[in-house]
Protein backbone atom coordinates (compact mmCIF):
# COMPACT_ATOMS: atom_id res chain seq x y z
CA UNK A 1 0.00 0.00 0.00
CA UNK A 2 2.91 2.64 1.03
CA UNK A 3 5.06 1.59 -2.45
CA UNK A 4 1.68 2.17 -4.73
CA UNK A 5 0.70 5.31 -2.44
CA UNK A 6 4.60 6.64 -2.67
CA UNK A 7 4.36 6.09 -6.55
CA UNK A 8 0.90 7.90 -6.79
CA UNK A 9 1.89 10.37 -4.68
CA UNK A 10 5.79 11.36 -6.63
CA UNK A 11 3.72 11.05 -9.81
CA UNK A 12 1.38 13.63 -8.97
CA UNK A 13 4.57 15.63 -7.72
CA UNK A 14 6.48 15.55 -11.01
CA UNK A 15 3.10 16.08 -12.91
CA UNK A 16 2.45 19.77 -11.26
CA UNK A 17 -1.13 19.43 -11.39
CA UNK A 18 -1.25 20.11 -7.32
CA UNK A 19 0.16 23.21 -8.03
CA UNK A 20 -3.36 25.32 -9.48
CA UNK A 21 -5.45 24.25 -6.36
CA UNK A 22 -2.09 24.31 -3.86
CA UNK A 23 -1.63 27.81 -4.72
CA UNK A 24 -5.62 28.46 -4.38
CA UNK A 25 -4.69 26.82 -0.77
CA UNK A 26 -2.22 29.16 0.36
CA UNK A 27 -3.52 32.23 -1.35
CA UNK A 28 -7.06 31.96 0.92
CA UNK A 29 -4.73 30.88 4.42
CA UNK A 30 -2.71 33.98 3.92
CA UNK A 31 -5.81 36.54 2.92
CA UNK A 32 -7.83 34.81 6.06
CA UNK A 33 -5.59 35.45 8.07
CA UNK A 34 -4.35 39.13 6.45
CA UNK A 35 -6.36 41.40 8.54
CA UNK A 36 -5.65 41.18 12.16
CA UNK A 37 -6.94 40.52 14.76
CA UNK A 38 -7.50 36.87 14.10
CA UNK A 39 -8.68 35.47 17.28
CA UNK A 40 -7.28 32.19 17.52
CA UNK A 41 -10.41 29.61 17.55
CA UNK A 42 -12.50 31.93 15.79
CA UNK A 43 -9.90 32.93 12.54
CA UNK A 44 -8.70 29.10 12.64
CA UNK A 45 -12.60 27.87 12.17
CA UNK A 46 -12.65 30.22 8.79
CA UNK A 47 -9.19 28.69 7.79
CA UNK A 48 -10.84 25.51 8.06
CA UNK A 49 -13.82 26.07 6.72
CA UNK A 50 -11.87 27.15 3.47
CA UNK A 51 -9.75 24.42 3.51
CA UNK A 52 -13.01 21.88 2.84
CA UNK A 53 -12.99 23.53 -0.55
CA UNK A 54 -9.61 23.79 -1.64
CA UNK A 55 -8.42 20.06 -0.27
CA UNK A 56 -11.80 18.77 -2.86
CA UNK A 57 -9.66 20.44 -5.55
CA UNK A 58 -6.35 19.21 -4.09
CA UNK A 59 -7.94 15.51 -3.79
CA UNK A 60 -9.74 15.26 -7.33
CA UNK A 61 -6.27 16.61 -9.08
CA UNK A 62 -4.72 13.68 -7.46
CA UNK A 63 -7.03 11.13 -8.27
CA UNK A 64 -7.84 12.26 -11.65
CA UNK A 65 -3.86 13.06 -12.83
CA UNK A 66 -2.94 9.32 -13.51
CA UNK A 67 -3.71 7.89 -16.84
CA UNK A 68 -6.24 5.39 -17.08
CA UNK A 69 -3.76 2.75 -18.67
CA UNK A 70 -0.80 3.61 -15.63
CA UNK A 71 -3.65 2.83 -13.11
CA UNK A 72 -4.73 -0.24 -14.78
CA UNK A 73 -0.90 -1.66 -15.08
CA UNK A 74 -1.18 -0.64 -10.92
CA UNK A 75 -4.34 -2.74 -10.95
CA UNK A 76 -2.83 -5.55 -12.70
CA UNK A 77 0.44 -5.69 -11.19
CA UNK A 78 -0.64 -4.60 -7.59
CA UNK A 79 -3.91 -6.24 -7.48
CA UNK A 80 -7.26 -4.01 -7.41
CA UNK A 81 -7.25 -3.96 -3.40
CA UNK A 82 -3.75 -2.47 -2.88
CA UNK A 83 -4.18 0.12 -5.85
CA UNK A 84 -7.32 1.64 -3.54
CA UNK A 85 -5.55 1.65 -0.56
CA UNK A 86 -2.71 3.09 -2.16
CA UNK A 87 -4.92 5.81 -3.41
CA UNK A 88 -6.71 6.25 -0.23
CA UNK A 89 -3.43 6.29 2.04
CA UNK A 90 -2.07 8.94 -0.88
CA UNK A 91 -5.77 11.27 -0.16
CA UNK A 92 -5.00 10.75 3.70
CA UNK A 93 -1.18 11.86 3.24
CA UNK A 94 -1.96 14.78 1.10
CA UNK A 95 -5.09 15.75 3.46
CA UNK A 96 -2.42 15.59 6.37
CA UNK A 97 -0.27 18.22 4.64
CA UNK A 98 -2.86 20.42 4.15
CA UNK A 99 -3.82 20.55 7.42
CA UNK A 100 -0.47 20.53 8.44
CA UNK A 101 0.01 23.81 5.97
CA UNK A 102 -3.26 25.37 7.07
CA UNK A 103 -2.42 25.48 10.84
CA UNK A 104 1.43 25.93 10.16
CA UNK A 105 0.92 28.94 8.45
CA UNK A 106 -0.44 31.61 11.20
CA UNK A 107 1.08 29.94 13.81
CA UNK A 108 4.86 30.30 12.72
CA UNK A 109 4.30 33.63 10.83
CA UNK A 110 2.96 34.61 13.91
CA UNK A 111 -0.41 35.58 12.60
CA UNK A 112 -2.41 34.52 15.38
CA UNK A 113 -3.93 37.30 17.99
CA UNK A 114 -1.80 36.09 20.94
CA UNK A 115 0.12 32.58 21.09
CA UNK A 116 -2.07 29.72 20.75
CA UNK A 117 -2.25 26.83 23.67
CA UNK A 118 -1.37 23.50 22.74
CA UNK A 119 -5.19 22.17 23.34
CA UNK A 120 -5.92 25.35 20.83
CA UNK A 121 -3.21 23.76 18.03
CA UNK A 122 -4.91 20.31 18.56
CA UNK A 123 -8.65 21.32 18.14
CA UNK A 124 -7.76 23.52 15.13
CA UNK A 125 -5.37 20.45 13.65
CA UNK A 126 -8.52 18.14 14.65
CA UNK A 127 -10.86 20.96 12.59
CA UNK A 128 -8.10 21.35 9.89
CA UNK A 129 -8.30 17.21 9.74
CA UNK A 130 -12.37 17.20 9.96
CA UNK A 131 -12.75 19.62 6.72
CA UNK A 132 -9.64 18.27 4.66
CA UNK A 133 -11.52 14.42 5.02
CA UNK A 134 -14.67 15.85 4.19
CA UNK A 135 -13.42 17.85 0.77
CA UNK A 136 -11.21 14.34 0.15
CA UNK A 137 -14.11 11.78 0.73
CA UNK A 138 -16.49 14.11 -1.35
CA UNK A 139 -13.85 13.90 -4.33
CA UNK A 140 -13.50 10.49 -3.84
CA UNK A 141 -16.73 9.60 -4.83
CA UNK A 142 -16.50 11.54 -8.11
CA UNK A 143 -13.27 10.73 -9.19
CA UNK A 144 -12.01 8.50 -12.26
CA UNK A 145 -12.74 5.96 -12.97
CA UNK A 146 -16.41 5.95 -10.89
CA UNK A 147 -17.15 9.03 -13.11
CA UNK A 148 -15.09 9.54 -16.19
CA UNK A 149 -16.34 12.44 -17.46
CA UNK A 150 -14.26 15.56 -15.83
CA UNK A 151 -17.36 18.22 -16.75
CA UNK A 152 -19.89 16.11 -14.69
CA UNK A 153 -17.43 15.29 -11.86
CA UNK A 154 -16.67 19.56 -11.54
CA UNK A 155 -20.58 19.88 -11.61
CA UNK A 156 -21.28 17.52 -9.32
CA UNK A 157 -18.57 18.57 -6.68
CA UNK A 158 -19.70 22.12 -7.30
CA UNK A 159 -23.75 21.06 -6.76
CA UNK A 160 -22.60 19.27 -3.21
CA UNK A 161 -20.99 21.86 -1.88
CA UNK A 162 -23.23 24.47 -2.50
CA UNK A 163 -26.66 22.30 -1.75
CA UNK A 164 -25.17 21.09 1.68
CA UNK A 165 -24.70 24.54 2.97
CA UNK A 166 -28.26 25.73 3.05
CA UNK A 167 -29.42 22.37 3.64
CA UNK A 168 -27.70 22.55 6.67
CA UNK A 169 -24.89 19.46 5.96
CA UNK A 170 -21.80 21.36 5.17
CA UNK A 171 -19.35 20.53 7.83
CA UNK A 172 -17.48 23.88 6.57
CA UNK A 173 -20.51 26.40 8.55
CA UNK A 174 -20.54 23.91 11.08
CA UNK A 175 -16.67 24.04 12.05
CA UNK A 176 -16.47 27.49 11.53
CA UNK A 177 -19.56 28.06 13.72
CA UNK A 178 -17.96 25.19 16.11
CA UNK A 179 -14.85 27.00 16.80
CA UNK A 180 -16.22 30.88 17.15
CA UNK A 181 -15.67 30.80 20.83
CA UNK A 182 -12.76 31.81 22.98
CA UNK A 183 -13.18 28.94 25.33
CA UNK A 184 -11.21 25.28 23.61
CA UNK A 185 -12.68 23.78 26.96
CA UNK A 186 -16.16 24.02 25.26
CA UNK A 187 -15.18 22.30 22.11
CA UNK A 188 -15.88 18.65 22.86
CA UNK A 189 -19.67 19.53 23.16
CA UNK A 190 -19.51 21.94 20.18
CA UNK A 191 -17.63 20.02 18.03
CA UNK A 192 -18.05 16.43 19.03
CA UNK A 193 -21.05 15.80 16.42
CA UNK A 194 -19.55 17.30 13.63
CA UNK A 195 -16.75 15.54 14.21
CA UNK A 196 -18.59 12.36 14.54
CA UNK A 197 -21.03 12.44 11.57
CA UNK A 198 -17.94 13.66 9.57
CA UNK A 199 -15.91 10.95 9.94
CA UNK A 200 -18.80 8.24 9.59
CA UNK A 201 -19.19 9.73 5.99
CA UNK A 202 -15.46 9.94 5.46
CA UNK A 203 -15.60 6.22 6.37
CA UNK A 204 -18.45 5.12 4.44
CA UNK A 205 -17.73 7.19 1.29
CA UNK A 206 -14.20 5.84 1.61
CA UNK A 207 -15.55 2.05 1.08
CA UNK A 208 -18.30 3.06 -1.77
CA UNK A 209 -15.44 5.19 -3.55
CA UNK A 210 -12.90 2.02 -3.41
CA UNK A 211 -15.68 -0.46 -5.00
CA UNK A 212 -16.68 2.21 -7.62
CA UNK A 213 -12.89 3.07 -8.48
CA UNK A 214 -12.87 -1.05 -8.80
CA UNK A 215 -16.29 -2.12 -10.46
CA UNK A 216 -16.47 1.33 -13.21
CA UNK A 217 -13.05 0.41 -14.08
CA UNK B 1 -5.61 -25.65 -11.96
CA UNK B 2 -2.47 -27.82 -11.83
CA UNK B 3 -0.73 -26.88 -14.99
CA UNK B 4 -2.74 -23.49 -15.72
CA UNK B 5 -1.56 -20.37 -14.92
CA UNK B 6 -5.21 -18.37 -15.45
CA UNK B 7 -9.11 -19.65 -16.65
CA UNK B 8 -11.52 -17.75 -17.46
CA UNK B 9 -15.18 -19.09 -17.24
CA UNK B 10 -18.20 -17.71 -18.99
CA UNK B 11 -16.89 -14.09 -19.23
CA UNK B 12 -19.28 -11.32 -20.18
CA UNK B 13 -19.03 -8.34 -20.10
CA UNK B 14 -20.29 -4.84 -21.05
CA UNK B 15 -19.12 -1.20 -19.79
CA UNK B 16 -22.11 0.45 -18.37
CA UNK B 17 -26.22 -0.34 -18.64
CA UNK B 18 -27.95 -0.04 -22.10
CA UNK B 19 -24.39 -1.02 -23.67
CA UNK B 20 -23.78 -3.23 -26.34
CA UNK B 21 -21.85 -6.91 -25.06
CA UNK B 22 -17.82 -6.76 -25.61
CA UNK B 23 -17.66 -10.39 -24.43
CA UNK B 24 -20.08 -12.95 -24.60
CA UNK B 25 -19.51 -16.10 -22.94
CA UNK B 26 -15.54 -16.38 -22.81
CA UNK B 27 -13.96 -19.46 -21.67
CA UNK B 28 -10.22 -19.91 -21.89
CA UNK B 29 -7.20 -21.59 -19.74
CA UNK B 30 -4.05 -20.36 -20.54
CA UNK B 31 -1.84 -22.80 -19.81
CA UNK B 32 1.98 -22.44 -17.97
CA UNK B 33 4.51 -21.85 -20.98
CA UNK B 34 2.17 -21.33 -23.27
CA UNK B 35 1.88 -18.36 -25.84
CA UNK B 36 -1.75 -17.38 -27.06
CA UNK B 37 -2.14 -15.23 -29.54
CA UNK B 38 -5.71 -13.26 -29.23
CA UNK B 39 -6.35 -12.13 -33.08
CA UNK B 40 -9.86 -10.23 -34.24
CA UNK B 41 -10.82 -6.99 -36.38
CA UNK B 42 -10.92 -3.61 -34.73
CA UNK B 43 -13.53 -3.17 -31.89
CA UNK B 44 -13.51 -7.13 -31.41
CA UNK B 45 -12.90 -6.88 -27.72
CA UNK B 46 -9.05 -8.04 -27.64
CA UNK B 47 -8.41 -5.32 -25.68
CA UNK B 48 -11.49 -5.55 -22.95
CA UNK B 49 -10.52 -9.77 -22.69
CA UNK B 50 -6.52 -8.85 -22.50
CA UNK B 51 -7.60 -6.53 -19.29
CA UNK B 52 -9.79 -8.97 -17.83
CA UNK B 53 -7.21 -11.58 -17.84
CA UNK B 54 -4.95 -9.02 -16.44
CA UNK B 55 -7.21 -7.97 -13.61
CA UNK B 56 -6.95 -4.64 -14.59
CA UNK B 57 -11.11 -4.49 -15.21
CA UNK B 58 -13.42 -6.74 -13.87
CA UNK B 59 -15.55 -9.00 -15.96
CA UNK B 60 -19.41 -7.97 -15.84
CA UNK B 61 -20.38 -11.60 -15.08
CA UNK B 62 -18.02 -14.75 -14.95
CA UNK B 63 -15.40 -16.41 -13.04
CA UNK B 64 -11.47 -15.17 -13.53
CA UNK B 65 -9.15 -17.52 -11.62
CA UNK B 66 -5.54 -17.04 -11.35
CA UNK B 67 -2.93 -19.96 -10.16
CA UNK B 68 -2.16 -18.73 -6.14
CA UNK B 69 0.46 -16.10 -5.84
CA UNK B 70 0.81 -15.68 -10.13
CA UNK B 71 2.73 -12.47 -10.32
CA UNK B 72 1.61 -10.70 -13.40
CA UNK B 73 2.82 -8.28 -16.00
CA UNK B 74 0.60 -6.18 -18.37
CA UNK B 75 1.35 -3.67 -20.79
CA UNK B 76 -1.43 -1.43 -22.57
CA UNK B 77 -1.94 -0.97 -25.49
CA UNK B 78 -1.27 2.64 -25.30
CA UNK B 79 0.94 3.81 -22.18
CA UNK B 80 0.01 7.83 -21.58
CA UNK B 81 3.35 9.27 -20.52
CA UNK B 82 3.76 9.43 -17.25
CA UNK B 83 5.45 12.67 -15.21
CA UNK B 84 8.34 10.97 -14.69
CA UNK B 85 11.95 10.11 -17.23
CA UNK B 86 11.52 6.78 -18.55
CA UNK B 87 14.31 5.37 -15.78
CA UNK B 88 12.62 6.56 -13.25
CA UNK B 89 9.10 5.58 -14.37
CA UNK B 90 10.94 1.93 -14.74
CA UNK B 91 12.33 2.28 -11.30
CA UNK B 92 9.55 3.02 -9.42
CA UNK B 93 7.90 -0.16 -11.12
CA UNK B 94 10.91 -2.17 -10.67
CA UNK B 95 10.47 -1.13 -6.97
CA UNK B 96 6.78 -1.79 -6.77
CA UNK B 97 7.30 -5.26 -7.62
CA UNK B 98 9.69 -5.64 -4.74
CA UNK B 99 12.98 -5.44 -6.52
CA UNK B 100 16.09 -4.91 -4.68
CA UNK B 101 17.48 -2.31 -6.50
CA UNK B 102 20.48 -3.72 -7.60
CA UNK B 103 18.30 -6.18 -9.05
CA UNK B 104 16.16 -3.35 -10.36
CA UNK B 105 18.89 -1.59 -11.75
CA UNK B 106 20.31 -5.03 -13.77
CA UNK B 107 17.08 -6.30 -15.19
CA UNK B 108 15.80 -2.92 -16.34
CA UNK B 109 19.62 -2.22 -17.93
CA UNK B 110 19.65 -6.20 -19.58
CA UNK B 111 15.95 -5.39 -21.30
CA UNK B 112 16.70 -2.16 -22.16
CA UNK B 113 20.06 -3.26 -24.03
CA UNK B 114 18.27 -5.87 -25.50
CA UNK B 115 15.33 -3.49 -26.74
CA UNK B 116 17.83 -0.69 -28.03
CA UNK B 117 16.44 1.16 -25.22
CA UNK B 118 18.86 2.64 -23.23
CA UNK B 119 19.34 6.12 -24.06
CA UNK B 120 15.92 6.20 -23.68
CA UNK B 121 15.99 5.93 -20.11
CA UNK B 122 17.28 9.32 -19.00
CA UNK B 123 14.66 11.30 -20.98
CA UNK B 124 11.37 12.45 -19.86
CA UNK B 125 8.58 9.94 -21.40
CA UNK B 126 6.49 12.63 -22.24
CA UNK B 127 8.82 13.59 -25.25
CA UNK B 128 9.32 9.81 -25.98
CA UNK B 129 8.04 8.56 -29.81
CA UNK B 130 4.86 6.19 -29.83
CA UNK B 131 7.73 3.24 -30.89
CA UNK B 132 9.92 4.21 -27.75
CA UNK B 133 6.98 4.02 -24.97
CA UNK B 134 6.03 0.46 -26.38
CA UNK B 135 9.50 0.15 -25.50
CA UNK B 136 9.32 1.48 -22.29
CA UNK B 137 5.78 -0.03 -21.73
CA UNK B 138 7.01 -3.51 -22.95
CA UNK B 139 10.17 -3.26 -20.11
CA UNK B 140 7.41 -2.37 -17.37
CA UNK B 141 5.72 -5.67 -17.84
CA UNK B 142 8.86 -7.77 -18.04
CA UNK B 143 10.00 -6.64 -14.77
CA UNK B 144 10.20 -8.62 -11.98
CA UNK B 145 10.13 -11.95 -14.02
CA UNK B 146 6.42 -12.01 -14.07
CA UNK B 147 4.36 -15.95 -14.63
CA UNK B 148 2.21 -13.83 -16.41
CA UNK B 149 2.50 -12.06 -18.83
CA UNK B 150 -0.64 -9.71 -20.38
CA UNK B 151 0.41 -7.91 -23.73
CA UNK B 152 -1.81 -5.52 -25.60
CA UNK B 153 -0.54 -4.99 -29.61
CA UNK B 154 3.35 -5.68 -28.14
CA UNK B 155 4.21 -5.49 -31.49
CA UNK B 156 2.53 -2.53 -33.29
CA UNK B 157 4.86 0.50 -33.32
CA UNK B 158 8.32 -1.66 -33.25
CA UNK B 159 10.39 -1.47 -35.03
CA UNK B 160 11.33 -4.60 -37.00
CA UNK B 161 14.92 -5.76 -35.07
CA UNK B 162 12.86 -4.72 -31.80
CA UNK B 163 9.89 -6.40 -32.51
CA UNK B 164 12.18 -9.61 -33.06
CA UNK B 165 13.99 -9.02 -29.61
CA UNK B 166 10.32 -8.66 -28.32
CA UNK B 167 9.54 -11.95 -29.46
CA UNK B 168 12.86 -14.15 -28.53
CA UNK B 169 12.45 -12.46 -25.11
CA UNK B 170 8.70 -13.89 -24.98
CA UNK B 171 9.81 -17.20 -26.46
CA UNK B 172 13.10 -17.37 -23.71
CA UNK B 173 9.98 -16.61 -20.94
CA UNK B 174 7.65 -19.05 -21.99
CA UNK B 175 10.19 -22.32 -22.04
CA UNK B 176 10.97 -20.83 -18.03
CA UNK B 177 6.87 -21.35 -17.67
CA UNK B 178 5.55 -17.71 -18.07
CA UNK B 179 2.44 -18.11 -19.63
CA UNK B 180 1.58 -15.22 -22.03
CA UNK B 181 -1.15 -14.08 -23.96
CA UNK B 182 -0.95 -10.84 -26.44
CA UNK B 183 -2.90 -9.70 -29.67
CA UNK B 184 -1.77 -8.48 -32.63
CA UNK B 185 -3.34 -7.77 -35.89
CA UNK B 186 0.14 -8.64 -37.83
CA UNK B 187 0.06 -12.05 -39.59
CA UNK B 188 4.01 -12.63 -38.72
CA UNK B 189 3.54 -12.33 -34.83
CA UNK B 190 1.23 -15.69 -35.49
CA UNK B 191 4.71 -17.23 -35.59
CA UNK B 192 5.87 -16.41 -31.67
CA UNK B 193 2.46 -17.83 -30.76
CA UNK B 194 1.77 -21.72 -30.60
CA UNK B 195 -1.65 -20.94 -29.70
CA UNK B 196 -4.18 -18.73 -31.99
CA UNK B 197 -7.50 -17.63 -31.06
CA UNK B 198 -9.81 -15.52 -32.73
CA UNK B 199 -12.42 -12.96 -30.76
CA UNK B 200 -15.10 -11.94 -33.24
CA UNK B 201 -18.81 -10.43 -31.92
CA UNK B 202 -17.31 -10.98 -28.22
CA UNK B 203 -16.71 -14.56 -28.93
CA UNK B 204 -13.93 -16.22 -28.73
CA UNK B 205 -13.31 -18.97 -31.23
CA UNK B 206 -10.50 -21.41 -32.98
CA UNK B 207 -9.40 -19.58 -36.03
CA UNK B 208 -10.56 -21.59 -38.94
CA UNK B 209 -7.13 -22.03 -40.51
CA UNK B 210 -5.18 -25.32 -41.54
CA UNK B 211 -1.85 -24.17 -40.40
CA UNK B 212 -3.42 -23.11 -36.65
CA UNK B 213 -5.07 -26.73 -36.11
CA UNK B 214 -4.22 -28.96 -38.92
CA UNK B 215 -2.25 -31.59 -35.89
CA UNK B 216 -5.69 -31.69 -34.16
CA UNK B 217 -6.84 -34.31 -36.89
CA UNK B 218 -4.35 -36.98 -36.35
CA UNK B 219 -6.79 -39.73 -35.29
CA UNK B 220 -8.66 -39.16 -38.61
CA UNK B 221 -11.71 -37.50 -36.81
CA UNK B 222 -13.22 -34.14 -38.32
CA UNK B 223 -12.00 -31.16 -36.93
CA UNK B 224 -14.79 -28.71 -35.96
CA UNK B 225 -13.93 -24.79 -36.77
CA UNK B 226 -16.69 -21.83 -35.77
CA UNK B 227 -16.15 -18.96 -37.63
CA UNK B 228 -18.84 -15.80 -38.20
CA UNK B 229 -21.14 -16.52 -40.36
CA UNK B 230 -20.51 -13.33 -42.70
CA UNK B 231 -16.62 -14.99 -43.07
CA UNK B 232 -17.79 -18.75 -43.68
CA UNK B 233 -17.53 -18.65 -47.53
CA UNK B 234 -13.98 -17.36 -47.11
CA UNK B 235 -13.13 -19.60 -45.10
CA UNK B 236 -14.54 -22.46 -46.13
CA UNK B 237 -12.62 -22.01 -49.03
CA UNK B 238 -9.42 -21.29 -47.23
CA UNK B 239 -9.62 -24.90 -46.07
CA UNK B 240 -10.25 -26.50 -48.98
CA UNK B 241 -6.96 -24.76 -50.48
CA UNK B 242 -5.24 -25.89 -47.40
CA UNK B 243 -6.04 -29.46 -47.95
CA UNK B 244 -9.25 -30.15 -45.98
CA UNK B 245 -12.47 -31.88 -47.25
CA UNK B 246 -15.54 -30.43 -45.67
CA UNK B 247 -17.84 -33.00 -44.17
CA UNK B 248 -20.36 -30.65 -43.02
CA UNK B 249 -21.84 -26.52 -42.24
CA UNK B 250 -24.37 -25.80 -40.38
CA UNK B 251 -25.38 -22.60 -38.04
CA UNK B 252 -23.90 -22.16 -34.91
CA UNK B 253 -25.39 -19.36 -32.56
CA UNK B 254 -27.05 -16.32 -34.05
CA UNK B 255 -24.25 -14.78 -35.95
CA UNK B 256 -22.22 -18.29 -36.08
CA UNK B 257 -21.25 -21.48 -38.78
CA UNK B 258 -19.30 -24.67 -37.94
CA UNK B 259 -17.62 -26.25 -40.20
CA UNK B 260 -16.35 -29.65 -39.62
CA UNK B 261 -13.91 -31.19 -41.80
CA UNK B 262 -11.28 -34.02 -42.20
CA UNK B 263 -7.75 -33.87 -44.05
CA UNK B 264 -7.98 -34.87 -47.72
CA UNK B 265 -5.81 -38.11 -47.21
CA UNK B 266 -7.73 -38.87 -44.04
CA UNK B 267 -11.40 -38.83 -45.78
CA UNK B 268 -13.15 -41.64 -46.64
Amino acid sequence: MSRVAGYLLAEYLNSRRWAAPFLLLVVGVVVIYAQPPNPVLETAGGAAAFLLLAQCWLALSFLNSQPDDDRQILAATMGGRRLALGRIAGLAALALLASLLTLGYPWIAGRFQRAPSAAELGWILVANLVCAGAGSALAALFARPAVRSRAVTVLAVTACLVVTVPLGLSPAPATANALDTTVAAQLPARFGGTIGSVTAFVLVATFVSALLWRYRE
Amino acid sequence: MSGVAIELRGVRKHYGFRQPWVLRDVDLAIERGSILQVAGPNGAGKSTLLRILAGAVLPTAGVRRTAEGLALGYMPERLTAPSFSAGAYLHHHARLRRLEKDEGDGEISELAERLDAQHLLGQRMARLSKGSLQKVAAIQSLLGRPKFLVMDEPFASLDAPSRQTLAAILDERARRGTAVVFCDHRDGSARVADRRLVLRDGHLTEPATAAATGARDADGEPVRFTVGREASDREIGRLIDDGWHIVDVRAHGPDGVEIRAVRRDKSP
